[in-house]
């Protein structure tokens, strides 16, 4: 036993409480309700929610990991969110109101709508609810990781995630999102706290200021203060912030965060503000850079504990542990939204629109409420026993989300110009290129070898949007064309 | 609506330079320079999403109180 066991188990039994507790005051929650929370949340519950569920454990980790073991390319991580926040003033606004206007609840409800094609809807799920399971796959490995590194491994690694998983079912089927919610308002705080302390303190700590850490670093390692001329290149930073900045908000559950919303004025205040609360990535990258020269012999994989391990050997126990639980509220709110989304999905994508078109809406929030423990028993069976094909085809679909951007770009036209089979062939097109280079061992180097090397150096999943993109087009078009042909035909004869 | 969607291109422009130039200046004032660069951005990007906000809440009010006055 020591302080930050404790404090790591006094944040878990806090989560358990408040999660439980925003249950209050409503008897019965029905789908709209335990999903969505009837669309009523407000400017300041939405921002929560989804500054929430932005900042994952990759925020948490991954900003601090990439800076340490690559350097600059890894500020894309700063940069994707503001371009997406520009396009989302827009795009969110025109997807709440349609949300609004026909009652959809899941992220394949709306593709399915503006598409009008039950096949489109249940596909669509299918992927989604696959990539769901990668996407919470990670939530809880991070977890694993955080809990049993800040519990100086007094907990371990299976035993946390046991533990959260079981937390997470309790307080989703009792509240539905009003759990994630109220969680997100600590978290949200706690986070942008501790990401400013840490970013300041440790650079000063160490080296007695800004200009004095990175001075050190230059001369110990000038290259991760330089974009490297191979790999992670000028032209891979250009082509991950296009990919990553178009592809924000098609994850299932950032998506469905939009239909919380009270109106379309909470949405726009929310994107005004977000990117101001970004600066705590900036501050992560600050650590990051803190342990380049302070915390030695990570490798691969590893690097993700670079914070941990330096906030381990700067500070005593019982701050480890209140780093360990803000790192698990940080790991809860997102892993809660994913579990709500996969359940909804589940029920009423996959189950109402696949088997049984006449289950009424009580028959549906019931199946969401069995699906949920279910879905997160298979993701922690995953997690624990590994099944690399299953979890490789799980990464699969979360890559396959990005190739909804056609669609959805083409589904805010007041003239729909894609089509449905378009819709199909862009993202079987945009699917062929991902696997071949995930499983082909394809890149564009070896398809162009003489092509220049920002050329080459083209992150694969934009090469594959492109794709997607001259097919959505190049169907939609050519169907345009036949129609009319067809029309006049019909008209002259 | 002009301006907004010139308003709206501006933090595409700032951050997609940002690469490029620092790859000219790796450091300035002994800071890693894309690190600035981008948080300068991010600032902006918040203020020109506020004033088209404010852009628009201006017109809506405008537009509600013109219908309002219409009807009567």
């Amino acid at each position: 036993m020591n302080a930050s066991l404790i404090i790591i188990v006094l944040f878990a039994i806090f989560a358990l409480a408040v999660g439980l507790y925003a249950r209050r005051g409503k008897k019965q929650l029905s789908l709209e309700q335990w999903a969505v929370g009837g669309r009523g949340f407000g400017s300041l519950l939405t921002f929560l929610l989804m500054a929430g569920e932005a900042f994952s454990t990759f925020s948490f980790l991954g900003a601090s990991g990439w800076t340490y073991s690559k350097g600059v390319p890894a500020f894309y991580i700063l940069s994707y969110g503001c371009l997406a926040y520009v396009l989302g003033y827009w795009m969110l606004p025109a997807i709440w109101r349609y949300a609004k206007d026909r009652n959809l609840v899941s992220f394949a409800d709306y593709f399915a709508s503006k598409y009008d094609s039950r096949v489109i809807g249940v596909l669509v799920s299918i992927v989604a609810v696959l990539a769901m399971v990668s996407l919470l796959i990670i939530q809880l490995r991070g977890l694993g990781i955080i809990v049993s590194e800040m519990s100086y491994g007094l907990i371990s690694q299976n035993t946390a995630i046991w533990i959260s998983a079981v937390l997470m079912v309790a307080y989703m089927t009792v509240s539905g999102i009003h759990g994630s919610a109220s969680i997100a308002i600590f978290k949200d705080v706690l986070i942008l706290g501790l990401a400013i302390f840490l970013g300041t303190y440790l650079p000063l700590h160490y080296f007695g200021g800004f200009g004095e850490m990175f001075a050190r670093i230059d001369a110990v390692h000038p290259e991760l203060l330089r974009m490297p001329e191979h790999g992670f290149n000028l032209s891979w930073y250009n082509s991950t912030l296009l990919l990553t900045s178009l592809g924000y908000y098609l994850y299932p559950h950032g998506f469905t965060a939009v239909y919380v919303a009270r109106d379309a004025s909470a949405l726009r205040k929310n994107v005004v503000l977000m990117p101001i609360y970004q600066v705590l990535i900036a501050f992560l990258f600050l650590v990051g850079f803190a342990a380049v020269l302070t915390v030695h012999g990570l490798e691969g994989a590893q690097t993700d504990l670079a914070l941990l391990r330096l906030v381990k050997q700067t500070f005593p126990a019982w701050f480890v542990g209140i780093v360990g639980g803000a790192g698990l509220l940080t790991a809860l709110v997102p892993g809660s939204l994913i579990m709500l989304n996969a359940s909804t999905t589940i029920a009423r994508n996959i189950y109402r629109e696949g088997f049984a078109p006449q289950a009424t809406d009580r028959e549906v929030a019931r199946v969401a409420r069995i699906a949920l423990p279910l879905f997160t028993l298979v993701v922690v069976f995953f997690v624990l026993r590994g099944g690399a094909t299953f979890v490789a085809l799980a990464i699969f679909s979360s890559s396959l989300l990005t190739q909804l951007v056609p669609m959805l770009a083409s589904s805010f036209l007041k003239r729909p110009f894609g089509t449905r089979e378009a819709a199909f062939g862009g993202i079987a097109a945009g699917g062929v290129v991902l696997g071949l280079s995930s499983w082909g061992g394809m890149t564009l180097a070896t398809a162009f070898p003489n092509a220049p090397l920002a050329f080459t150096s083209i992150n694969m999943g934009l090469v594959a949007l492109f794709a997607n993109a001259v097919v959505f087009v190049a169907i939609s078009a050519a169907q345009r064309l036949l129609r009319a042909r067809i029309d006049t035909a019909v008209g002259s004869a | 609506m002009k301006l907004r969607i010139l308003l709206a291109a501006l933090p595409f422009i700032g951050l997609y330079s940002g690469g490029s130039l620092a790859a000219h200046t790796p450091l300035l004032f002994g800071v890693p320079f894309l690190l600035v660069w981008n948080l300068f951005w991010m600032a902006a990007t918040a203020a020109i999403l506020a004033l088209i906000y404010c852009l628009d809440s201006r017109d809506e009010a405008a537009n509600s109180s013109a219908r309002a006055g219409g009807s009567q």
